[in-house]
């Protein structure tokens, strides 16, 4: 029943803005940049709901019940409070500036058509493991849907199926009408949720110390409740039989965002989201895609406060879900014992919707999990398909095809990143280490793509400290496979390969560009005056 | 009210480094620009 809702609501919005778009879409230039018509809001809402998929959703309260606890909202604020409004007040209206297309144009532009095409493969590598994420978000939200009875594998390929419809009709412009729609459907949906489980703890609390929300505290605070509601046991169970770390930190304070003094906060959560956002995602397509279409740099700039606030606040109700989940005896049996779970602490949120809420409040918390994760798999679609449809194939080897030509040609490369996708996400259960690894790929881009906007492009420093950057991040990845030991002192968070890929493309990045030979950067005068066809006003 | 604790204190922090980074910018983009 709520997965037939959820699909006639997806079907119905994407008839009606399909509709809607095709009047206005036809070129490519229409397809991929909206014309570069958007206004402030389409703009806002588009690019809200890129970074805004299951980085807010399952693989956050993934990481909050993995030892982090609701802590993990500081997610939100890296992404949505730092990284956005640095996005759209500055790095967005930068691409816009430029009057390209893609990132890796950008990129050619800067340094050369070698590094553009590498840019364009490295980043449809980084995100395709993100849209992996994404995939199995999806997957786990039609899991939801189904009442936990259809296969989670099916469900995978439902989801993307969805994505693809998402993206390939009406291209960028249809995305947007979706993602003004969805972000609103996100918010009430999943704040519904939570309202609905107020009421459910309310109405289960007798006989314990508090009611409601309380209960779930006290649970969390006291290890003598937790044996009497016979928690310790399904968890030990679920620990050492099914070999799942769920519920293991089961421990007070878990319940506070302020757990600043944990360290695997700040190095597993606020400085990898921060550092990875404001580098990979500045020099991303999906992230960009957006400002690529916006209308002028207004557009890009007006709606920081609204977005913010849509982002930071999104993720609260699925951390807050999945720690209520974990302190239910009847929820953690169902993961224990149902046999299409395929990893308990992803489907932990589902399997509380399915327990505590009524049938169509799941059906729409799920349609909301499903419009985060679909908006961000769609533009990541859209941003890889993008780039080997424009960068890989159609500039080196085709530049003269005609617009149709391209039309078709860009929806098959969508289609085909899509199979990637699905291929992958059937294959992986863990999201967030994926998140981390996937975007240490474009720090060492990122570094030399700002110092070349805003003071000097030199291209053998270019490559060198993105050669580099990748040979330590492949050498920090792979030790156990390949039979080596990294250094001592690289224990605990700087294990992770962002942290070493950041010191040494800022270090490599800054030394080489100041002592090897350039040209001024993008954005200074004397560039601007070397190449008055790229020059543009600043505003 | 620990979910109320939450919502509230995310919004403050949120709205607290937005309004932060908004303000850098409009200090040093220059001319600046009319923003509403």
């Amino acid at each position: 029943m709520a997965l037939a809702v959820a699909l006639i609501y997806f079907v119905v919005i994407i008839v009606i803005s399909v509709i809607q778009s095709r009047k206005n879409v036809k070129s490519s230039d229409d397809f991929t940049k909206a014309g570069g018509g958007m206004n402030w809001l389409l703009v806002t809402f588009s690019f809200v709901l890129v970074p805004l998929g299951s980085g807010h959703t399952l693989s956050l309260w993934q990481t909050a019940t993995s030892g982090i606890g609701a802590s993990a909202v500081w997610w939100a604020i890296g992404a949505g409070a730092i990284f956005l409004p640095l996005m759209m007040l500055w790095f967005g209206p930068w691409v816009k500036d430029t009057r390209l297309g893609t990132m890796p144009e950008i990129i050619e532009r800067m340094f050369g058509r070698g590094l553009g095409s590498l840019h364009a493969a490295f980043q449809t590598m980084t995100w395709t493991g993100i849209g992996i994420s994404e995939t199995i978000a999806t997957g786990t939200a039609i899991f939801g849907l189904t009442g936990g009875n259809l296969n989670k594998n099916y469900c995978i390929i439902i989801g993307i199926v969805l994505m693809l419809v998402y993206v390939l009709f009406g291209g960028v412009l249809q995305m947007a009408f979706l993602n003004v729609i969805n972000s609103i459907v996100l918010l009430v949906g999943s704040y519904t949720a939570l309202g609905f489980l107020g009421i459910y703890l309310a109405g289960n609390a007798a006989g314990w110390d508090g009611a409601g929300w309380a209960m779930i505290q006290d649970i969390y605070n006291n290890v003598g409740t937790q044996a009497e509601m016979g928690l310790t046991a399904i968890r030990d169970f679920l620990i050492t039989d099914q070999g799942l770390g769920i519920g293991q930190y089961l421990v007070g304070g878990q319940l506070s965002n302020f757990q600043l003094g944990n360290s695997a906060l700040w190095f597993e959560v606020i400085l990898p989201v921060v550092v990875l956002h404001t580098t990979a995602g500045v020099v991303s397509q999906c992230m960009n895609t957006p400002f690529f279409a916006a209308k002028d740099n207004h557009a890009c700039r007006k709606g920081v406060f609204l977005g913010c606030g849509l982002n930071i606040v999104s993720c609260i109700p699925w951390v807050v879900m999945s720690l209520v989940g974990m302190a239910l005896p009847k929820v953690l049996e169902a993961a224990a014992t149902n046999p299409n779970v395929k990893d308990a602490t992803a489907d932990i949120v589902p399997l509380l919707a399915i327990e505590a809420l009524p049938a169509p409040i799941v059906g729409l918390m799920m349609v909301s999990l499903l419009a985060a994760c679909l908006s961000t798999g769609g533009s990541i679609l859209m941003g890889n398909g993008m780039v080997i449809a424009s960068d890989v194939i159609k500039r080196p080897w085709k530049p003269n095809m005609s617009d149709k030509s391209f039309m078709v040609l860009l929806r098959v490369c969508i289609v085909i990143m899509a199979l990637i996708l699905v291929i992958g996400a059937l294959n992986m259960t863990v999201v967030f280490p994926v998140f981390l690894w996937c975007f240490s790929f474009g720090i060492p881009v990122f570094v030399v793509y700002f110092l070349g906007q805003i003071w000097k492009i030199s291209r053998p420093a270019a490559w060198i400290t993105i050669l580099a950057s990748y040979v330590v991040g492949i050498i920090w990845t792979f030790p156990d496979t390949l039979g080596y030991s990294l250094p001592s002192w690289a224990t605990g968070p700087l294990s992770l390969n962002m942290y070493v890929c950041s010191i040494v493309s800022v270090v490599l990045g800054v030394v080489l560009t100041a002592i090897l030979p350039g040209t001024p950067g993008l954005r200074t005068k004397k560039y601007q005056e070397m190449h008055p066809e790229f020059a543009f006003e600043r505003t | 009210m620990w979910v109320a604790y939450i919502i509230i204190s995310q919004i403050v922090i949120g709205m607290v480094c937005c309004g932060v980074i908004f303000l850098i910018w409009k200090l040093t983009s220059g001319r600046g620009i009319k923003f509403f």
